[in-house]
């Protein structure tokens, strides 16, 4: 039973193809286990229809038709196009766990972009917590196995979390299972205390 | 159109992305190219893109239509709705290439199918009204879904383009969404 969801101006954005692709990722992951959301997206996909409907058409060159009209018969060229891992078997596939601190490893799925954003899965031994930090930039997290919990509420698998700017927590694997998720970040954060240097290659400051 | 009273009028583009499907129609997706590639290039460029770049997306995009017209289902999604999808993944590839993106959103080039999604009539009555609905919408909630559409920015920074805070941008948001979904759900 899911029940964080992202707001619906993520999943709208979303299916504008406006949010940070790297946020992207992380609720395509939660959309594949929640039905409710993507009707939400479905909504969103089709007030884009409506937009495109709306616009005030601006002319293309003269020739625009014909120069598009002459690449129909042109062989496609092959769609080179893999699936997208939503699934933990998927995403780690290749992938190199690195003990980043005492009951906690990280694996980069993609480094930082040019919207100074990364993406990483993060797995925390059972009952570990992060150290308390707080965000300079958003972030969003879906777990895929196990559940942690933090002042904003208890996360199980599927749930997605939405940190803004600002958020201050202190997220803490339940005990019994290890918990992993995967986080995409966006900028930088920063740790409050003495773990700091423990966890600079997650927090990347 | 099924409800003669839409504010706005639909574009039947089913039919014609039909015919391209069935018999490689060239009449058929010129009269689609006269309809969407002078939309697409508008869209794009009212997101910010340059003009060289808002035309080559936009043929790209009706190439694209032409070379994938036998996977569109009429009773999954109005031809702008999926027109507007392929614009939408087409434009993150190429933005991803310009190293501004890195990575895609689901691949996935079908829309999502709305639930109870299942007939031509179906599809057709849901464009016609959300069309409506979006009409009589508030111009506060109007106003947030735009920004949604033409700002490549995060919703935090919705904020500051309006000067309000962003739980009141997500309150809008949720308020525009519930509304075109009871109009869209809605039996008459
Ligand atoms: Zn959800």
């Amino acid at each position: 039973m899911i029940r964080h969801h992202p707001a619906d101006t993520t999943l709208v954005a979303y299916a504008a193809g406006t949010l940070a692709p790297l946020h992207g990722r992380v609720v395509a992951v939660h959309l594949t286990q929640c039905a409710a959301c993507r009707a939400v997206m479905a909504v969103g996909e089709e007030l884009g229809g409506a937009v495109l409907d709306t616009m005030a058409p601006v002319a293309l060159g003269a020739d625009a038709l014909a120069h598009t009209l002459a690449r129909l018969d042109l062989a496609a060229p092959e769609s080179a196009q893999e699936t997208t891992a939503m699934t933990l078997e998927a995403l780690t596939r290749g992938g190199r766990w690195r003990r980043v601190g005492p009951g906690v490893r990280l694996m980069k799925l993609v480094p930082r972009d040019a919207t100074g954003t990364r993406l990483d899965l993060v797995r925390v031994s059972p009952g570990t917590a992060l150290p308390r930090h707080d965000h300079r930039g958003a972030e969003m997290t879906c777990l895929l196995k196990g559940a942690f919990a933090d002042k904003l509420g208890e996360y199980h698998m599927g749930d997605l979390e939405e940190g803004d700017v600002g958020l201050d927590h202190e997220p803490r694997a339940l005990d019994g299972e290890e918990c992993i998720c995967i986080i995409a970040t966006t900028g930088y954060l920063r740790a409050h205390g003495l773990f700091t240097r423990m966890l600079q290659p997650l927090f990347g400051i | 159109m099924t409800e003669s009273r839409d504010p706005i009028a639909v574009f039947d583009g089913a039919a014609l992305i039909g015919a391209i499907a069935a018999r490689s129609d060239r009449a058929a997706f010129a009269a689609l190219f006269e309809y969407y590639a002078p939309r697409l290039k508008a869209y794009l460029l009212r997101l910010g893109a340059d003009s060289a770049f808002a035309e080559e997306i936009a043929q790209d995009t009706m190439l694209m239509v032409w070379r994938k017209a036998a996977l569109f289902d009429p009773a999954r999604a109005n031809a702008s709705t999926w027109i507007f999808t392929i614009l939408r993944n087409l434009r993150i590839d190429a933005l991803r290439r310009a190293r501004l993106a890195v990575v895609e959103l689901d691949p996935t080039e079908e829309p999502i199918a709305p639930p109870g999604a299942d007939s031509v009539l179906d599809a057709a009555k849901r464009a016609g009204r959300l069309r409506a609905a979006l009409t009589s919408l508030p111009p506060d909630q109007a106003e947030v879904i735009r920004l949604s559409f033409f700002d490549d920015r995060p919703h935090a920074e919705i904020e500051r383009a309006l000067g309000i805070p962003l739980g009141t941008v997500k309150s809008r948001l949720r308020l525009a969404v519930a509304k075109l979904r009871s109009a869209l759900e809605g039996d008459e």
